[in-house]
């Protein structure tokens, strides 16, 4: 059975059974001590009622007058209360009327003689009819019993109603009215109307509801324009650092990339891949020691904020520079937050094309133009730098010196187109040969150019065998037109620095000197510088 | 002297009034019946209509004397203590079931007496003073 969830039909309810409980209680014991009370009255009425016929009773058996007798049993027979009677006196007189089989209790009565003081005659005897007694009571109870619910069905009534009136319609109300506000819509959060006049607990908790409204209202607008502001500079630095055409990434300290931002992806994503291929900062930008050295610093180093550093890395098929600014974020909540792990902020260019450029520029100031050898100014820094090295490290700088010979006629007999022609194809025999990362090869000016060596130890057969190859190399006939070749030598001075120079102008006179001696010693050979 | 004599007089007055009130009544009957002498409660038994029989069981007729004379009232208040009112009650009640019936009233003490000289089954109630050799005594009510 479902109870009703109404609190004041369950208030009723709860006190129907308790008033039930009662009554029923109530009436046992009032039914209990009822019909004793009910015995002992009418008890005592069947003895007043005794009383009465006293007289009378003990004059029929005073003149043992039967008919007397029997008019005053039945008399006394005739009451409700009586179920029997006997009349005793003497033994011409033993009068009984009605019943008395069953009949516990009796009320006897001497009847005295009516002349003669204290002379006992005969005894009158009442037998009270239980059952009926009993009866009464219980008649008694049962309509006090019902009284008794009527009167609890008229209080739970009223006390349902007034349940009903003063608390279930109230909270109806406060429940209707709080139904509907909407916690997410401060707007709705409108004040609940106490009923002005009333001081109860409803209107106490209504005002106590109100003013916690009132407060939470005001704490949510705070809190929604701070979320709205929050929101919108979100908003705007999500666009930053989307938009950003800098990648930018945040490398925590197992050099993860924890976050970055689309154009740091497009740096990385190789063509037709849908994800980067690791999350390990340093080798993405496949160089991890370098940049693990750098993530030490920058983390360890007091007083280092910022770096920045160049990296050649390869994406896929392409090589790409890019330029990278690491720095150590230091937030407010990190001091704050002391076990936080630092974070580095890296943000990228792609520097490639502009790298290729300064190459190429820089290329083009270092080189000849023509046979892409280093240039006379490059060449001789170079050469210095080379020279220092070599003396540093008590390595020998092995430096020819070569003039072309007979370079003159076929500049004038096959035009400058050729020249150009047999100095490029010098220039790659040269460099075929002197191929070393190490080496320098120069074109000094015109037909003149330098090559240098560093070698550990100088050992003088191999040098001049070198020389000699290159020699032949160059003695080659070369196709300057087609089907027209041209022959060239070359005189070459050979010095070893630094013995023959510890500065780089004192071993290019010599080298000059040699090469001259060669040029004057019938050309086309190598000629070592020999101390005078 | 005088005042002693007229104190006396008054005093033997009194006296000789007192004496006149305070005889003894005699219960008698017929001196040929064979009850020598009746017992206090006899004489209230028969009276008062519980026997209408003498003990030895032959009839007995009580006779009342006028209502409302100074020796029925003796009578009544001497033998049971109750006023000739309750007496007329009692037998008022009684007379209601007719199975007994109070005694008969008689005129007087000698017509009293008269009827017991003809009647062996009489029974009466007279002072002392006025016994005849036609009755005899067989109860003595004493002031005590």
């Amino acid at each position: 059975m479902k109870i009703s969830q109404k609190i004041y039909i369950r208030v009723a309810l709860n006190i129907a059974i308790v008033a039930l409980l009662v009554s029923i209680v109530t009436s046992f014991f009032s039914y209990t001590s009822g019909l004793e009370e009910k015995k002992t009255i009418n008890y005592s009425l069947v003895k007043q009622l005794a009383q009465t016929m006293q007289k009378t009773a003990a004059m029929s058996v005073y003149l043992t007058d039967i008919d007397l007798g029997t008019e005053i049993g039945n008399g006394l027979l005739s009451n409700d209360l009586v179920k029997g009677v006997s009349l005793s006196g003497g033994v011409d007189m033993q009068l009984t009327y009605g019943e008395m089989d069953n009949v516990l209790e009796q009320i006897s009565i001497n009847l005295m003689h009516p002349f003669i003081p204290d002379v006992q005659i005969g005894l009158l005897t009442l037998y009270p009819d239980d059952i009926y007694i009993q009866q009464q009571a219980q008649g008694d109870s049962e309509k006090e019993v019902l009284l008794m619910m009527v009167n609890s069905i008229i209080i739970i009534f009223f006390v349902s109603i007034a349940v009903h009136q003063r608390l279930t319609r109230p909270l109806q109300y406060l429940t209707d009215e709080f139904s509907q506000i909407d916690p997410s819509l401060p707007e709705t959060m409108q004040m609940l109307s106490v009923r002005s006049r009333a001081k109860d607990e409803i209107s106490r908790l209504i005002k106590g509801i109100n003013s916690l409204m009132y407060e939470l209202r005001l704490t949510m607008s705070n809190e929604r324009e701070l979320r709205i502001k929050t929101q919108e500079l979100e908003a705007r630095f999500r666009l930053i650092f989307e938009q950003a055409s800098a990648g930018i990434c945040l490398v925590n300290q197992q050099n993860m990339i924890t976050v970055y931002n689309p154009a740091f992806e497009s740096l990385f994503i190789k063509e037709g891949d849908v994800e980067m291929v690791t999350m390990n900062f340093p080798i993405l930008l496949s160089n991890p020691d370098k940049l693990q050295e750098l993530f030490d610093t920058i983390r360890n180093k007091h007083g280092v904020d910022q770096l920045t550093l160049d990296i050649e890395c390869t994406v896929g098929k392409e090589t790409k520079w890019i330029h990278c600014l690491f720095a150590k974020l230091t937030e407010q909540r990190d001091s704050v937050r002391d076990n936080q792990e630092s974070l580095i902020e890296v943000v990228l260019h792609d520097v490639t094309e502009r790298a290729e450029k300064e190459f190429q520029t820089q290329f083009e100031a270092d080189h000849d133009a023509l046979t892409y050898l280093l240039n006379r100014r490059a060449g001789e820094r170079k050469l210095n730098n080379a020279l220092s090295e070599c003396i540093e490290n008590e390595h020998k700088l092995m430096l020819m010196m070569i003039d072309l010979d007979k370079f003159k006629p076929v500049n004038d007999n096959f035009g400058h187109e050729a020249g150009d022609k047999v100095l490029v194809e010098v220039s790659r025999r040269i460099k075929n040969q002197f191929n070393l990362t190490t080496d320098i090869c120069i074109r000094w000016g015109g037909d003149e150019f330098l090559i240098a060596r560093q070698v550990e130890d100088f050992d003088l057969h191999s040098a001049m065998t070198q020389a000699q190859q290159l020699l032949q190399d160059i003695e080659q006939p070369i196709e300057v037109k087609s089907n027209t070749n041209c022959d060239v030598s070359a005189s070459i001075g050979l010095v070893i620095g630094p013995n023959d120079g510890q500065v780089l102008h004192k071993l290019m006179m010599n080298a000059d000197s040699a090469m001259y001696q060669a040029k004057e010693s019938g050309r086309g050979q190598v000629i070592l510088f020999k101390k005078t | 002297m005088q005042l002693i004599k007229s104190i006396m007089s008054l005093l033997l007055l009194v006296s000789s009034y007192s004496y006149s009130y305070s005889q003894d009544l005699v219960i008698v009957v017929n001196k040929n019946n064979s009850i020598n002498e009746l017992s206090k409660n006899e004489v209230i038994d028969i009276y008062m209509g519980r026997y209408m029989t003498f003990p030895d069981g032959k009839s007995a007729k009580p006779l009342d004397l006028p209502a409302n004379s100074k020796l029925k009232s003796d009578f009544y208040l001497k033998l049971v203590n109750q006023s000739e009112q309750k007496i007329n009650a009692y037998w008022a009640r009684v007379f209601f079931s007719g199975r007994a019936k109070p005694p008969e009233s008689v005129e007087s003490i000698d017509d009293a007496l008269n009827q017991l000289k003809d009647s062996e089954f009489g029974i009466a109630y007279i002072p002392e003073s006025k016994l005849t050799d036609t009755v005899k005594v067989v109860y003595r009510l004493n002031e005590d």
